[in-house]
């Protein structure tokens, strides 16, 4: 790790990602892409918004990647370290651990299904799970990656060996949520872990798992009690919103009620709500941070609008999901 | 000892010019970071980013000014009352120069982002950015009329 850095320090950075924000989607833009008369109107839409040419395009997924890799590549080209980064992105590394295990057992090898944003090199992780020497992993992954590995070649139960990697994640966002000065940074992992709790508990109590399957799930947080939600998901789905209650994630139990798409919605604003204040700060990480934020839900929200352009929803069904935006 | 008082009207020149340059220098050395941010993103925007940028600067011009009176007024021999008197002239655009060069480039710095997305509202950045200019000429002004007092 490299030197402690200052607000200050962040100026450079800062003021590229202000003038960059100009760039992201507005609300105007997102309506005019839901207003879109078909898929391809929204695909040229976004292109003329600067999100690349459509040329040889099959896959709006891949264009959408293509669009938040770019995104990545500008952050990592501003930070001195971008490990400031890293509680953002250390999912995509376990992602990328999850694929590496899965062809493995599999033998089988699909570059699709790993990420190129990602904290560590993702060849590396590859190197180390093909050699089955999880001790070159970084330390965090090890003991997951050895236990997961165990539970696939035992078992062969993939669900419980990516709920030993997902608790790992979880565990190791809040770890440097603590360790962050940045109280946005703080925040977000406490939320993060929070509604990854709570979908977790939502899930095991619908496909009624086992208090000791949900308990080895749950990565304990500060805002939510985990031993509420393991009992609660073990008397259904209602439960666990009833515990939800006189908790600050009140709201997403009357989101998840209305639907789940809104629960979705719910759970990336509330990771945008952390970050609306860096609007107006001047330096300091937080502004790269929401403009990492604001590139996510830009992309999901783009996702969305073409995903249901393909499937011809109707407009209102598009709006209910669209996230809120940054600017 | 008989030079006491010329050692210490020196070491009020110096004390001016090098407190405010070292403002200077961090509140320009801050806004050049900010504007080449800009500028990396939009080219367009150096003229309207410069002038941000200069601004913190001249509180060095303050304690050099200050600096040259006081060197102005060192007679050989002058008694201790006067250049301890100097010294205490240059304590004002010192100290003010100082922190309001820290301050104003931080100020600045945050104009360039407010430039970087509403180029049309430079002119405000540059008026929040000024606003702290005042404290420093305030301090010169003071500093200017001690150095009178003094001698």
């Amino acid at each position: 790790m490299s030197r402690k850095m200052k607000d200050t320090d962040y100026a450079y950075a800062v003021a590229r990602v202000r003038a960059k924000e100009l760039t992201l989607l507005t609300e105007a833009d997102v309506e005019q892409l839901v207003e879109a008369d078909s898929y391809e109107a929204a695909m040229q839409k976004l292109s003329e918004s600067g999100w690349g040419d459509l040329d040889g395009v099959t896959d709006y997924a891949q264009y959408l990647e293509a669009h938040f890799g770019e995104s990545w590549e500008f952050l990592s080209e501003i930070l001195d370290d971008v490990h400031v980064l890293d509680l953002l992105l250390v999912q995509n590394d376990m992602q990328n651990l999850k694929a590496a295990l899965k062809s493995l057992i599999t033998g089988e090898e699909d570059d699709s299904l790993y990420s190129d944003s990602t904290v560590y090199d993702t060849e590396s992780i590859r190197n180390a799970v093909r050699s089955k020497t999880f001790g070159e992993l970084p330390e965090f992954m090890q003991d997951a990656a050895q236990e997961a590995y165990e539970v696939l070649t035992t078992t062969a139960n993939g669900q419980l060996s990516d709920t030993i990697i997902d608790k790992a994640t979880l565990t190791h966002i809040l770890e440097l949520g603590k360790e962050s000065k940045s109280p946005v940074l703080k925040k977000i992992a406490e939320r993060k872990v929070a509604t990854a709790n709570i979908k977790t508990a939502l899930r095991c109590a619908s496909t009624k798992k086992s208090a000791d399957f949900v308990e080895r799930s749950l990565a304990p947080c500060s805002s939510l009690s985990v031993k509420d939600l393991k009992e609660a998901s073990q008397e259904g789905p209602e439960a666990v919103l009833a515990a939800l209650e006189n908790t600050p994630y009140e709201k997403g139990a009357e989101e998840f009620r209305t639907s789940t798409s809104a629960f979705e919605k719910w759970c990336d604003d509330l990771l945008m709500d952390c970050v609306q204040e860096a609007r107006y700060t001047p330096f300091s990480v937080d502004p790269i941070i929401a403009y990492y934020i604001a590139r996510d839900a830009e992309v999901k929200t783009a996702r969305i609008i073409l995903s249901a352009k393909k499937n011809n929803l109707s407009q209102d069904a598009i709006r209910e999901r669209v996230r809120t935006l940054y600017v | 000892m008989e030079n006491l008082g010329v050692v210490l009207a020196i070491l009020g020149a110096a004390f001016a010019a090098l407190l405010s340059g070292i403002g200077s220098a961090k509140g320009v050395g801050l806004v050049g970071n900010a504007a080449a941010g800009v500028v990396t993103e939009d080219p367009s925007l150096f003229g309207k980013v410069l002038i941000l940028e200069i601004l913190p600067g001249t509180q060095g011009l303050y304690g050099f000014l200050a600096a040259f009176l006081i060197m102005n007024n060192i007679q050989p021999g002058m008694p201790v009352s006067q250049g301890l008197g100097l010294l205490a002239a240059s304590v004002p655009i010192a100290v003010a120069g100082l922190v309001s060069a820290l301050h104003q480039g931080k100020v600045a710095a945050a104009g360039c982002g407010l430039v970087a997305k509403r180029p049309d509202q430079n002119g405000r950045a540059i008026i929040f950015s000024a606003m702290v200019e005042t404290y420093a000429v305030l301090a010169l002004l003071i500093t200017i009329l001690l150095i009178g007092r003094a001698v």
